[in-house]
């Protein structure tokens, strides 16, 4: 326990004098968020002009359908301004009212509404594509309730809706807590090989086990505190606040356990501070999108819901949405506790082994 | 002819640094490469949906209806029943189970109210909003295909700017581009410096008779040179997989141009980010973590002129964002809109940067002598 104690309270000295280490794990998730942020903000609201030829009721009533169908962020314009937004590529869309719309609809005449579109990300594209008729049907079943019967009948699986940036921002404290420590830990192991410490500390009597704890231990401290920046964030500038707040903090515990251990993994086996940094988050984008970010991994490709299996980011993610919202994102329930276990348990004995194996070299190099 | 010779060395030996340094090339091509990725698989995440489809109706309404859902290309549809719907959605098979009802064909020939039942996992705003649009699609495609005896006289004439759709994933290979350009150009430079100054080998070039303005100038072309070739590499991936569309005709200059402008800039920011840094570790975390921002200000992830209008005004204080913008224009657009003002603001960036870089070399330069 001495020596536990002393390699963690050692690792964490000394992490904090590497100032510009501590603000990058704090920083980088933050800089994720934001990412998502903007990524998230214009979904579902495709800047739209709506050139209105015709101000009749029926034409004022069609304009209302548009913007309750939650898709659009509308606004009235001329034809010649709508035009040049829509160059400009300032707009998605440009929906034309023509002038005899009230004429034709109440004389059941058939009526087109031209819809200029920029397809130039399928994204909003195909939002439009379904916006307009959606919006056709919601005139419909407002003006003439009679004449178009087939409606649509929704039921929700949730009592309430949840943002996107709700749900996503869940997800992102899961990728802080594995940055943090996967970057924090491996940083550890490889600034004692860069230095050359990590031949006193491996020719020492001390167990491989004390050394790996001790030094996660400290990792841990610093990866949790990094990575309540982004819990802070998401609570004080979102408002996203856990349902289950003992879970919430049982997962975050197993996913920087997990990630620690990784961390021990990597370091020892790339022995570079600025190799672990590289690995680390050009690796975790990938990993994070696999893992179900978005939403559940079987609502995506049967590839990515395959691939998820294999990554423990998944199962946190599926633990987290749980005790943040309440969702369920995969079948497991409770076992996603256990999957993460088994990781950290696999990622533990593969440091140690790994560590061991290094330890050997280390021994049998050393001058007798 | 000296200055010249002088120049050509540096820049020579800066390249060949870092073709033999791997974990700098990687440390300079994993981030782009690995944003690419995730642009890849974020894109497949969020697109068809797995959707449970239970047709009770057998009669030619009701599989009319059905297969419009089948042809929608907005999903995965599964035809099921009211069972394995249910099991299903539970089991997170599907998101949504739409259910046409028994009487659907006998209920619209006697024009009575016949709903389009659908459940839907309400997990998140995004495919529940697809599911909320989808089938109010596929009911006006239903009436539409009734011809004359449709209710619905209202239709939608499409008329799109391009004759192909770009997917979301192709319009996110020009951001990643700069992005590519831009770390490899910074990092890699901003490192090299850096480490010039933390293993000393820096003394030699401040105290060699080479003029400041031609040392800054070789470090900086090295470092154009390792972005625009990473940069091309790029973009010959993305043309040979079909990612990207090819420029037209004198828009390949246009592009070629502006990678070239934004590498020069990227290298100027890097090398003066080395002279002020002068260690390794902390040159990378500060050019990492600048580069990221800037990405994502610049529109890296979304179509910027969609976004708020605070993102847009902050964005236009970005460089990248005119590099970004003269891209996507000479590529989406085939077009030059507001080209000499991206160009004008990329070279007057790049210019200031490089005065900056030559003014902390001298200083730094003039303290070592």
């Amino acid at each position: 326990l001495r020596i536990i104690w002393a390699c963690a309270k050692k690792d964490f000295y000394t992490s904090l004098t590497e100032r510009i280490f501590l603000v990058t794990l704090i920083v980088v998730p933050l800089q994720y968020l934001f990412l998502f942020i903007i990524f998230v903000l214009p979904a579902d609201h495709a800047p739209t002009a709506v050139v209105m030829q015709d101000q009749g009721p029926y034409a004022a009533q069609m304009y209302r359908a548009m913007e309750d169908a939650n898709s659009f962020s509308l606004f009235q314009t001329s034809e010649a301004d709508a035009a040049r937004q829509f160059r400009a590529g300032k707009i998605v869309a440009v929906v034309t009212i023509p002038p005899d719309f009230d004429t034709k609809v109440s004389h059941r005449q058939s009526v087109i509404i031209p819809v200029q579109i920029n397809n130039l990300n399928t994204d909003f594209t195909e939002d439009i594509r379904r916006a307009v008729p959606l919006s056709i049907v919601k005139f419909y079943a407002q003006a003439f309730p009679k004449l178009v019967t087939v409606v649509p009948h929704e039921r929700d699986w949730y009592a309430h809706d949840t943002g996107y940036i709700q749900y996503i921002g869940v997800s992102i404290f899961v990728l802080a807590l594995s940055l943090a420590g996967a970057i924090q830990s491996g940083t550890s192991w490889a600034r004692e090989w860069e230095l050359g410490t990590m031949n006193e500390l491996l020719l020492s009597p001390a167990s491989r086990w004390s050394l790996i704890f001790g030094k996660m231990a400290g990792a841990f401290v610093l990866a949790f505190v990094s990575a309540g920046v982004t819990l802070a964030s998401l609570v004080l500038l979102l408002r996203i606040t856990p349902m289950h707040i003992g879970e919430m903090l049982w997962y975050a515990f197993l996913t920087l356990i997990i990630f620690c251990a990784l961390g021990t993994l990597i370091g020892t086996l790339v022995r570079q501070r600025r190799l672990i940094t590289t690995i680390v988050l050009g690796s975790s984008l990938f990993v994070f999108f696999i893992s179900g970010p978005l939403g559940p991994p079987s609502f995506s490709t049967p590839t990515i819901n395959f691939l998820s299996h294999l990554f423990p980011l998944a199962y946190a993610i599926a633990g987290e949405q749980h005790a943040f919202h309440g969702f369920d994102t995969n079948t497991l329930g409770s076992g996603n506790m256990l999957a993460l276990v088994g990781f950290a348990a696999m990622f533990l004995t593969l440091a140690l082994a790994t560590l061991l194996l290094k330890g050997r070299n280390v021994i049998a190099k050393a001058p007798r | 002819v000296t200055a010249t010779l002088a120049l050509f060395a540096i820049c020579r030996q800066t390249v060949e640094v870092w073709l033999r340094n791997w974990s700098l090339m990687a440390a300079s091509l994993v981030p782009p490469v690995a944003f690419l990725a995730a642009g890849f698989f974020a894109a497949a995440a969020v697109s068809h949906s797995p959707v449970a489809l239970v047709n009770l109706d057998h009669g030619a309404d009701g599989l009319q209806l059905a297969q419009i859902f089948h042809n929608s290309d907005l999903f995965r549809v599964v035809d099921t029943d009211p069972e394995q719907a249910h099991s299903r959605l539970k089991n997170l098979q599907a998101a949504a189970v739409i259910t046409i009802p028994a009487d659907f064909t006998e209920r619209v020939a006697r024009r009575q109210a016949v709903p389009i039942d659908f459940e839907v996992n309400n997990l998140n705003l995004d495919f529940t909003n697809d599911i909320r649009r989808s089938v109010p699609t596929a009911i006006t495609d239903f009436y539409a295909a009734k011809g004359s005896a449709s209710p619905i006289a209202i239709q939608m004439q499409e008329r799109d700017l391009r004759s192909q759709d770009i997917e979301l994933f192709q319009y996110e290979v020009m951001p990643v581009l700069v992005l590519m350009i831009l770390i490899t150009a910074l990092v890699n430079t901003a490192v090299s410096t850096a480490k010039e100054y933390e293993s000393r080998t820096i003394r030699e070039i401040l105290l060699s008779p080479v003029a400041a303005p031609t040392i800054v100038a070789g470090k900086i072309l090295a470092g154009s040179i390792i972005g625009i070739g990473c940069g091309l590499v790029e973009v010959g991936i993305c043309l040979f997989f079909g990612w990207m569309q090819a420029p037209q005709g004198s828009l390949w200059v246009v592009t070629l141009g502006i990678i070239c402008l934004t590498a020069m800039l990227a290298a100027s920011a890097g090398f003066a980010v080395g002279v002020w840094i002068k260690k390794v570790q902390a040159a990378h975390a500060l050019a990492t973590n600048t580069a990221l921002p800037l990405f994502f200000l610049a529109g890296g992830v979304g179509v910027l002129a969609f976004e708020p209008h605070w993102l847009q005004t902050l964005a236009l204080f970005v460089p990248l964002t005119y590099a970004n913008h003269a891209l996507q224009m000479a590529v989406f657009y085939h077009s030059t809109d507001l080209l000499g003002r991206d160009v004008a603001v990329l070279v007057g960036v790049t210019l200031a940067a490089v005065a900056l870089a030559v003014v902390a070399f001298r200083k730094s330069r003039s303290n070592s002598i």
